[in-house]
């Protein structure tokens, strides 16, 4: 049997191929990254871990920033992405903070598709996810995910969509032998609460 | 109907299958070698 990725506690590295979604990705974390710590979490999870789909949004959670804070971030942003929900900045604060994502496109792209899905961290799943995010290296580049237990769980018990449920068997069936007895109870009995 | 939603019922655990049988090629491959199919996949559907 060849190796697959190499799966420790907090952290996997892959040796992949990067495909032009993983570029989109790590083209708007090299940004995020200078002003923010954050988690990335959902479809694109099981895509980076091989899922043969593709997906419309990249679902990225970032902790609350002040004001200030967005504001520098922002500047940053725009350079290379558009904002697709407004050009001014206190609204994009007031929506991110009434609990509402606001989407970035590459700059210059036509398309809305992909597009990154930001969100500030406003619930107990999405601290959890936060607090005990892994690391994925790809030679140089590094990337912040949800655990993968927790990742399975919210698929399975919260979205139950078809394409949610079959992102979830992938990425039991990738990780088989390596998922956490013990991380899928904690995750679940924090989902329990919420289904 | 009921053919249709035999149909539907066996369309289902093919996707799942599909699903187990990728994802075993993925454990008994390389990194290397099922990235490169997955980013021709994905290639051909996003440009940069």
């Amino acid at each position: 049997m060849v190796k697959i990725m190499k799966f420790k506690d907090n952290e996997i590295i892959i040796e992949k191929y990067l495909n032009n979604l993983d570029k989109f990705v790590l083209d708007f974390l090299k940004i995020l990254e200078k002003h923010s710590d954050y988690v990335i979490v959902s479809g694109y999870v099981s895509i980076l871990f091989g899922r043969t789909r593709t997906t419309e949004d990249i679902d990225i959670l970032v902790p609350e920033l002040l004001i200030e804070r967005f504001k520098e971030l922002y500047k940053d942003i725009k350079a290379k992405f558009t904002c697709i929900n407004s050009s001014n900045i206190n609204e994009l604060f007031d929506l991110l903070n009434t609990k509402h994502p606001i989407r970035f496109i590459k700059k210059g792209n036509k398309d809305f598709a992909p597009n990154i899905e930001f969100k500030f961290i406003k619930n107990e799943i999405s601290h959890e996810t936060f607090k005990n995010r892994i690391k994925v290296k790809m030679g140089k580049n590094i990337m912040f995910i949800s655990p993968i237990e927790l990742q399975i769980l919210y698929k399975e018990e919260i979205l139950k969509d078809r394409k949610d449920l079959e992102d979830a068997l992938h990425l039991r069936e990738v990780f088989k032998n390596k998922l956490k007895k013990e991380k899928l109870k904690y995750y679940k009995s924090i989902i329990d609460k919420y289904v | 109907m009921s053919s249709l939603k035999e149909e539907l019922k066996i369309n289902n655990q093919d996707r799942i299958w599909f699903v187990k049988y990728w994802a075993k090629y993925m454990r008994t491959h390389s990194d290397k070698d099922w990235s490169k199919q997955q980013k021709y996949f994905i290639d051909s559907l996003i440009k940069r």
